[in-house]
């Protein structure tokens, strides 16, 4: 567990997300060990570390993704605002309807733009028709996109280029309006120019939702998020504020990692 | 160099399609109608024939094979010096006597007229199947009709119409002056000989038409349509009864986008499976449905029919067949949709129902239907596993009944391969030349390639881009 | 979500279950009832079982051997079949058309022009070559086409190959596992039809073979099963020859998987 002293919080800041202890075993192997860590609400938190360092399944521990990979064992408690998210009797289907999540590679539902982002609503039963038109450009103004896409709502979404798909996946994360969006490396293929607008589009919504994102860009990781928090084979290195951790990190592998000698 | 490789595989081409080409050629040839012709042959005989298609024996003895004004067939040794056609003659195949052939002298129309001319040209037209529907219509409302004074009628009405069948007569004459009655109701078909070479060519696909919606008989021959009905239902139900449980067996196991060991086994299972033999597969029908359930069935029943076989257990077996083809194709349609749709859709809060209905059923529909016709096809193109449950090879030996446009479940049952192979038809049709073998086996070819080629046009579409 | 759609939902998931489990449970009952005819009956002539067997190997192996050398030609002559449609349209009859026009029509004239007796069983071998000739044909320039990776030829042509050298040092040799594995379904295939093959020939009878001269097992099947007597020795040495039938073919598939796992329909022939 880390020292108090590397795991700040400014006071009167709401904890949304908190990971007491969490651990996560897949066929004997450990992919988290022993997370403790406390995600504050409303703010960005970037996941940074090298590849198998556990950051996906740190954010399928808060979707509940993880259900889908088989012979998993998982121990300690993760809490999104209070609620346990696992354990006996929790509801998983509800649970990811609070949760919003980006993937990596920019794909996309099969359908047109439109459908794309209204398909958490079309999941509870809603009706093409008006409203379901207002919550899609609700969706789409929030992540800045609706004057780029409103003429092209009916187009499909494959059709898109990677930045817009993006934009397109961001809106539907945030129609149901989430309490928390979860983004895997969102900008992993996207050229300068898109990973810019997608950039632009999470601090649109922060303040208002809780972003956690996960990262191998180290500039995004620095310029982005609020905090930062460093895993490495599972572990939690460190995690504090952005400022603090890229110029003045405690830990030695944090800043062989940040300094670029490995990973 | 260049020119010998293209000549070369042109040859091979043309050698390996011989087989199809020789089909289709042969199933035209053979369904020409034959054509009464005067034969002067050298040594001054003068006869009214048909010449017949040469077939082995005819060749090697150098003999033509003929058949004569009463349809007896004769092998004449001598060259023919010089052929004509008779453009009054005409053909005549009926189902109780060899064909007949000659000039049309007179009809009696069996209500006491006799017709000559164009008129009795026109009645061998129309009557012999009018009298054929009247006679059914009213055997019909005898069978229907309540016992006493109603039945007493149907009866009467019934031995009129008798009489009247026995009277209508059509009278041929061939060139010795000699006249043969032909009953009109016996007549199957009849027409008058082409004075055109292209005119029997151009007949031969309106007499396919014919002997397909004629009604079947098992001495004439003729009515391949309960044939390709019971085919079809046979191979379309097991598509029902094979192809829709391996699809949805496939979509059970796509449900989960990590597989588990069960489901890894079935993958591989479905492959292995696919590799055995039809005929490891008909006997196992016939152990298993012939004489394990159909034995306990018609004990149940006291029935003699599930023992025999049958259409249901035809399609039973030709689906279990054709189950692993299905699956496999339908794997890889569900697997060609991308994983990563599904995980988006599930981290919206998407139930695996959910998942499978808006995402992956609506990128991988064509390829699901692709892979239904592509079991279809394999189950169409198996005969042998038919023959051991209860495929019929002789028309002739199946009740009446069994012989109809539907097809029954339980019973012997009817196949266009089999026939094809194995022709039941009487001698008559072995001298005409086996046109409805020829026929059935063209109709299965292309039933197998009409699928074949759906399969491959639906399974060869990628993901639909678009909703 | 509301409740109708719930019910439907339960309702879906509840049929995709139970009716998930059919086909395999058809199957893999099947193969058991199968297994276990053939090791609890009371037969004992393993030497006709396993001459019965024999003939069907033999069979479909000699009919591919002469299917070979015309499709190896084909599709190395040709890098797109000419005629494709037709030849796709040929390669998709059952085996039972071309098997046909051979024994009953092209068969007996050549048997008559040359003298060969018409009634051998060779002519089995010439029915499975010529019936399946095409089908591999389009199986072994499928591989050739998947196979050949466009920046290799192009690499190649850049470096002044000519299509010849290309094909024979580039695309052939990267071809082998996908044609070995086109080869070996034939061959599985060839051994199952040869039943079918006796069918056609219009004489299903003890002259192609009889309990005790039956040559191979589908023609053992087609001839004996309907008189054997259920569990009786007749009846088990058949089932047995059917399971070794079977494992023969499966074998050979399985050899194919490993080689190329069949990843379009194009793959299988």
């Amino acid at each position: 567990m880390i020292p108090p002293a590397i795991h700040p919080g400014e006071p009167g800041e709401a904890v949304h997300v908190e990971f007491r202890g969490w651990t996560v075993r897949h066929r004997a192997r450990d992919l988290l060990r022993w997370i403790d860590l406390s995600l504050p609400r409303g703010r960005i938190v970037a996941l940074v570390g090298p590849a198998g360092s556990g950051k996906s399944v740190l954010l399928s521990s808060i979707n509940r993704m993880l259900d889908d990979l088989p012979d998993v064992e998982t121990e300690g408690t993760v809490l999104l605002g209070g609620d346990p998210l696992w354990g006996r009797g929790v509801d998983d289907l509800s649970l990811k309807r609070r949760t919003g999540t980006v993937f990596r590679h920019a794909a996309v539902l099969p359908g047109s733009v439109h459908r794309n982002v209204a398909f958490p609503l079309l999941l509870d039963g809603w009706r093409p028709g008006a409203r379901l038109d207002e919550a899609v450009e609700a969706s789409l103004r929030s992540v800045g996109a609706w004057e780029r896409l409103r003429d092209l709502l009916h187009r499909p979404a494959s059709e898109l280029r990677a930045g817009m798909r993006q934009l397109v996946n961001l809106a539907r994360a945030l129609t149901g309006s989430p309490e928390i969006v979860l983004l895997d490396e969102p900008c992993a293929d996207l050229d300068p120019r898109e990973t810019e607008i997608v950039e632009r589009a999470i601090l649109a919504i922060s303040g208002s939702t809780t972003v956690v994102l996960s990262t191998h860009n180290l500039a995004q990781a620095s310029r982005l998020p609020h905090r930062v928090a460093f895993l490495l084979d599972g572990k939690l290195v460190e995690y504090g504020p952005t400022d603090r951790v890229f110029q003045r990190p405690i830990r030695a592998s944090t800043e062989d990692y940040l300094s670029g000698r490995f990973g | 160099m260049r020119r010998a490789g293209t000549f070369l595989l042109l040859t091979v081409i043309v050698l390996l399609l011989l087989p199809l080409l020789s089909l289709g050629w042969t199933t035209l040839s053979r369904l020409r109608p034959p054509q009464p012709r005067l034969l002067v042959l050298d040594d001054g005989r003068r006869i009214l024939a048909a010449e017949l298609d040469r077939d082995l024996e005819d060749r090697r003895e150098g003999t033509r094979r003929v058949l004569q004004a009463d349809g007896s067939v004769g092998f004449l040794g001598s060259a023919t010096v010089s052929a004509m056609t008779v453009p009054e003659a005409w053909f005549v195949r009926r189902d109780d006597g060899p064909p007949v052939m000659g000039r049309l002298v007179g009809l009696a129309t069996g209500a006491g007229d006799t017709l000559r001319g164009e008129a009795a040209e026109t009645a061998l037209r129309e009557m012999p199947e009018r009298i054929r529907e009247d006679k059914t219509r009213m055997a019909r409302e005898v069978r229907s009709a309540a016992p006493g004074a109603a039945f007493g009628r149907a009866m009467r009405q019934w031995e009129l119409l008798r009489v009247a069948d026995d009277r209508a007569l059509a009278f041929l004459e061939d060139l010795d002056g000699v006249r043969r009655p032909v009953r009109l109701s016996a007549i199957r078909e009849s027409w008058k000989a082409s004075s055109s070479a292209l005119g029997p060519w151009l007949a031969a696909p309106i007499r396919a038409w014919t002997l397909f919606l004629e009604d079947p008989d098992p001495w004439s021959g003729g009515g391949l349509f309960p044939v390709v009905s019971a085919t079809l239902a046979t191979v379309f139900l097991s598509g029902l009864l094979g192809g829709i449980p391996a699809i949805l067996a496939a979509l059970r196991i796509s449900e989960r986008t990590s597989p588990g060991r069960g489901a890894r086994w079935i993958r591989r299972g479905s492959a292995w499976f696919a590799a055995v033999p039809g005929v490891v597969w008909g006997t196992i029908g016939a152990g298993v449905l012939v004489g394990g359930a159909g034995d306990r069935l018609d004990r149940l029943f006291g029935d003699h029919a599930w023992r025999n076989g049958g259409v249901l257990w035809g399609a039973v077996t030709l689906g279990a067949l054709s189950a692993p083809t299905t699956l496999s194709a339908a794997l890889r349609a569900i697997d060609r949709t991308p994983r990563l749709a599904r995980e988006i859709a599930r981290s919206c809060g998407a139930t695996r129902w959910q998942v499978l209905r808006l995402v992956v059923l609506p990128q991988a529909s064509r390829g699901l239907a692709g892979a239904w016709v592509s079991g279809l096809a394999r189950a169409a193109g198996e005969t042998a596993p038919l023959l051991m449950v209860g495929a019929a090879r002789s028309v002739g030996g199946m009740s009446t009944e069994s012989v109809h446009w539907f097809p029954r479940l339980s019973g012997g049952f009817l196949h266009l391969g089999v026939l094809a192979c194995d022709p039941p038809w009487p001698a008559l049709e072995a001298e005409l030349g086996h046109p409805l073998a020829f026929l059935s086996l063209s109709l299965l070819a292309a039933l197998c390639v009409a699928l074949e080629l759906v399969a491959t046009r639906l399974l060869r579409q990628g993901p639909r881009r678009s909703a | 979500m509301p409740r109708s759609a719930r019910i439907a939902e339960a309702f879906a998931g509840a049929i995709l279950r139970s009716g998930g489990w059919v086909a395999p449970l058809v199957l893999f009952f099947s193969a058991g009832w199968l297994a276990w005819q053939a090791a609890s009956g009371r037969g004992e002539d393993w030497g006709r079982v396993f001459g019965w067997f024999a003939g069907s190997a033999v069979l479909g192996v000699a009919g591919i051997c002469l299917a070979l050398p015309p499709a190896l030609a084909g599709a190395l002559l040709s890098r797109r079949i000419p005629m494709a449609t037709f030849a796709r349209i040929a390669s998709a009859m059952p085996l039972s058309v071309p098997a046909f026009m051979i024994l009953r029509r092209l068969g007996p004239m050549v048997s008559q022009a040359w003298g060969v007796p018409a009634q051998h069983p060779a002519w089995a071998v010439v029915a499975l070559g010529w019936g399946l000739a095409m089908p591999l044909w389009i199986a072994f320039a499928d591989a050739l086409e998947r196979q050949t990776v466009r920046e290799w030829v192009d690499g190649a042509l850049a470096l002044g190959a000519n299509p010849q050298r290309i094909l024979w040092t580039l695309s052939l040799p990267a071809a082998l596992p996908s044609m070995g594995a086109a080869l070996m379904r034939a061959v599985a295939r060839a051994s199952g039809e040869t039943m079918a093959v006796l069918l056609v020939s219009g004489n299903f009878s003890s002259s192609w073979g009889g309990a005790d001269g039956a040559s191979s097992v589908g023609v053992a099947l087609a001839l004996d099963l309907p008189e054997a007597t259920g569990g009786g020795g007749l009846w088990t040495d058949l089932l047995r020859g059917a399971v070794l039938l079977s494992l023969w073919t499966m074998t050979l598939h399985g050899l194919a998987l490993r080689l190329e796992p069949v990843d379009s329909e194009g793959a299988s022939e």
